[in-house]
């Protein structure tokens, strides 16, 4: 077979693989730009309406998880055990952000399901969320005590995700965080 | 002096004329600039929920407040680009429809012509090369000695047929 031959074949190999590749990509998995960034600033209302205004710099401090949800989030249910589970924990301070919902529904949703909520921002303009580069629901922000972005996952938490991906980087937060 | 002050006059006049006439035209103008600001950056910005959408184009809720977000950044000052900026330096360069020139997007921008180059090059050597004498045998060379014997068998064995049907 002469070298000429093999041209056609090459190139339509390469061009396969990279269709592959493509293919197999996730196209709502965007990378944030904010990873190792300040929690971006913003102020919203927090979800108990008599309480003060629910801040980034509220965000500072210690290991948090942010967790971006909604009543109307089908998603955020398939999670929702797992934070459940994870509100065992007593060091994880677990935040959601209640994104383009009513107060109302909200409610209900989490007297249904449980509340594994430390404090809830309530975000019904999508100004925390835009400030966030959130993209969808459920979402998941891990920010570290000194108040940046370490982590976002997009998608429910499962076992696995948690195990594999959000405990340990939570871990080595916590073990950065500890003094030496 | 009567002439010079007449001028002045009508100088006044006009120039006062055309201040208020600017300044009647300014204020109502200023909605109708943001709202087409607006519209013409949210064209330029990817909705990141339906993704093949701009935000002006796409009705998902978060598209929505994108375009508020848009519109209060116009009202603030910003200008067209320092807003593009903004939504980028949250959601990626994904998020611009246009993707921007830089280093990782230089095989996107430059890839199809890259091809077209690269088969103009193949095409014309290939052109170029057929031309040249390659050695092997052409259509128009005279005939070897062995080639004029076959065909002059040929033409007999062929006459000689035709003259017996």
């Amino acid at each position: 077979m002469s070298m000429k031959a093999v041209i056609p074949l090459g190139l339509f190999l390469v061009l396969a693989g990279l269709f592959g590749i493509g293919l197999t990509l996730n196209p709502s998995q965007l990378d944030s730009e904010l990873i190792d960034q300040p929690v971006p600033s913003f102020e919203i209302e927090d979800f108990d309406a008599s309480a003060p205004a629910f801040r980034s710099e509220d965000l500072v401090g210690r290991t948090t998880l942010l967790n971006v949800f909604g009543s109307w989030c089908v998603a955020c249910l398939v999670e929702h055990p797992k934070l459940m589970e994870l509100t065992r924990d007593d060091s994880l301070y677990i935040v959601g952000l209640n994104w383009r919902d009513t107060r109302e529904k909200a409610s209900n949703w989490l007297d249904r399901h449980g509340d594994p909520y430390d404090r809830i921002g309530f975000d019904e303009f999508s100004f925390a969320a835009i400030e966030m580069g959130v993209t969808g629901a459920p979402e998941t922000f891990i920010i570290d005590p000194e108040g940046r972005i370490r982590y976002k996952h997009t998608g429910p938490i499962t076992d696995e995700v948690w195990a594999e991906t959000l405990a340990p980087i939570i871990r080595k937060i916590n073990a950065e965080a500890a003094p030496s | 002096m009567i002439r010079f002050a007449s001028l002045t006059i009508l100088i006044v006049l006009l120039s006062s004329g055309l201040a208020s006439s600017q300044d009647s035209v300014a204020a109502p103008a200023d909605e109708s600039v943001i709202a087409e600001r607006t519209e013409a950056i949210s064209e330029t910005l990817r909705c990141v929920v339906c993704q093949n959408q701009s935000i002006a184009d796409s009705n998902a809720p978060l598209a929505q407040d994108m375009r508020r977000l848009v519109e209060a950044r116009v009202r603030a000052g910003d200008t067209d680009a320092e807003v593009r900026e903004y939504v980028r330096s949250r959601y990626g360069d994904f998020v611009l429809m246009r993707p921007p020139f830089q280093l990782n997007t230089v095989l996107l921008w430059f890839g199809p012509l890259m091809i077209v180059a690269l088969l103009l090059v193949w095409y014309l050597s290939r052109l170029f090369s057929s031309a040249k004498d390659t050695g092997e045998p052409r259509d128009d060379a005279p005939l070897t000695d062995e080639e004029r014997a076959a065909l002059d068998a040929l033409k007999s064995a062929r006459t000689s047929n035709g003259a017996s049907s």
